[in-house]
């Protein structure tokens, strides 16, 4: 017997991407609300750091508002409604999934992506 | 003495295939490596007939093997990094032919389950009964029902192959044949232990909900869907239990 | 060579006399579990709520007058106070489940990683509260 050592999350994706036996679907929904999740977090505490120039004084605070009004930093804002997007509806089919288990958990995979992607397109005229 | 599995000749094969499999002998090797053989391939060849001609040439390399028509849940092993039953899968070009990750490897493709066995008498999914003789009847419709969701499980081991959360040697989330077999063994007339009560300490809140055990599962049972309903359950009697409306 | 499933008597024992084997290490895990998906529930209100008072609440650019106005609603202050500390309990929480999936750390045990996100969470929400009050005076 050998001592064996176990594979990680991640190889076990990657092995099996690559050897061509794609996971399903959801798997790469799980990664993705991961991912997503991660983003959002820096996001956040990136928001709270621009914020924070409140502390030194209100000038600046305005300064800084209106330098985010540049159409680089809307369309930012724009992949940002994206990624909260996907986070949103995936965590939404999630709770959906845990109250009615018996619901086509693929199907409802699958229109959680395109409504986030197609959500996503409506809010265009939104931001621009 | 020269073993045999005896698969019958195969005079006009339709092409020459590659396999390549993960060998090891605890007597002389330190470590796992890859070993590449050519199999003479016709239509509708499995995983399994592929390794039987290979036995009768000589290479004897080791698996476990039973009733080949994927019901007794024997051949479980890594085809291209998933977990599939060796004697329900095609062989196609270029297969790389793995034992499961997570026991502890015996020889080339066997591996121990010692622990799972363990685990099944810990668990206890037989129904735990207090009055062996009382009298139970279930309608057709119910068996039917427990059919399609739980008692068609053959324990191959796939879906705990696939799960990515319990892949941890030391993660306490049992897995989803665990879970669906202590669903099923609450389900039982006669089962009187509290199996809400094991499933919620035994991880079903580690479950993602990803649906891998439902893709690799031979037989097409949703181990996720379970969880999710003993999750539901769970979370329906801790509430009850909080309002003081019973102990259940 | 191994004796597989051989007899363990200690274990068979335990089994035997309580039922089962009383171990129950997920005892953080439905609240960890619970916590998600109740934060991520209300989240998803709050989070709207957030995004249509900045873009729509006001015809003004965003500037500290506006919203120092806009904060003086009780409304407002619950909706954007609800949304720091909700969401700062679902990305902590979220960030440990991500930790226990990746199996960083998990040698030394779960508690330790809990309490570990517990005080950064804290430390984080007071951080975050500081700031929102900064907005609360002229």
């Amino acid at each position: 017997m050998t001592q064996h050592k176990r594979k990680g999350v991640i190889q076990r994706f990657t092995t099996r991407t690559l050897r061509g036996r794609p996971l399903g679907f959801e798997a790469y929904m799980w990664a993705a609300q991961r991912i997503t999740g991660v983003i959002i977090f820096g996001f956040l505490m990136y928001h709270l750091y621009t914020l924070s120039v409140i502390f030194e004084s209100k000038a600046a605070f305005d300064q800084v508002m209106k330098r985010f009004q540049r159409p680089l930093i809307r369309f930012g804002e724009l992949l940002l409604v994206w990624v909260i997007l996907v986070h949103a509806l995936n965590g939404l089919r999630l709770i959906l999934l845990n109250l009615f288990p018996g619901l086509n958990h693929k199907r409802l995979a699958y229109y959680a992506s395109g409504a986030s992607l197609i959500l996503s397109l409506c809010s265009i005229p939104v931001f621009f | 003495m020269t073993l045999t599995c005896y698969i019958p000749p195969i005079d006009k094969p339709e092409a020459i295939y590659t396999v390549h499999i993960q060998r090891f002998d605890p007597e002389k090797d330190q470590t796992p490596y890859w070993e590449s053989r050519e199999v003479p391939f016709v239509q509708t060849m499995t995983v399994m007939e592929a390794l039987e001609y290979l036995w009768d040439q000589g290479e004897y390399i080791a698996f476990r093997a039973n009733c080949r028509e994927f019901t007794c849940g024997s051949c479980a092993m890594l085809i291209n990094g998933k977990a599939q039953l060796a004697c329900d899968t095609l062989l196609e070009d270029n297969m790389h032919l793995e034992p499961l990750s997570r026991y502890p490897l015996i020889k080339d493709l066997v591996v121990d389950t010692g622990e799972v066995i363990e685990k099944i008498k810990t668990l206890r999914y037989w129904p735990e009964t207090n009055d062996r003789e009382q009298q139970y009847t279930v309608s057709k419709e119910t068996m039917d029902g427990y059919h399609k969701i739980y008692t068609r499980c053959i324990e191959c081991y796939c879906c705990l192959e696939a799960c990515p959360t319990s892949s941890f040697e030391k993660s306490q989330f049992d897995g989803p044949m665990h879970l669906l077999q202590i669903a099923r063994a609450g389900a039982h007339p006669l089962n009187s232990m509290n199996r809400i009560k094991q499933a919620s300490e035994r991880g079903i809140w580690s479950c993602v909900s990803c649906f891998e055990c439902a893709n690799a599962c031979p037989m097409n049972l949703s181990p996720g869907e379970v969880i999710a309903e003993l999750r539901k359950k769970a979370i329906k009697s801790a509430v009850l239990k909080f309002i003081g409306m019973g102990q259940r | 060579m191994t004796v597989i499933g051989g007899n363990n008597p200690s274990q068979d024992d335990k089994a035997a006399e309580g039922g089962y084997i009383e171990e129950s290490p997920q005892r953080i895990g439905i609240w960890g579990w619970l916590g998600l998906y109740l934060t991520g529930a209300v989240l998803l209100f709050l989070l709207l709520a957030h995004i249509l008072l900045v873009h729509y609440g006001s015809s003004q650019p965003v500037s500290f007058q506006r919203t120092l106005s806009s904060l003086q609603s009780p409304f407002v202050r619950f909706v954007e106070l609800g949304l720091l500390l909700i969401a700062f309990i679902h990305g902590f929480t979220g960030l440990r489940r991500i930790l226990l999936d990746l199996e960083i750390f998990q040698k030394r045990g779960n508690v330790l990683l809990t309490t570990g996100f517990v005080v950064t969470g804290l430390i984080f929400s007071i951080w975050g509260v500081f700031i929102f009050s900064a907005f609360l005076r002229p």
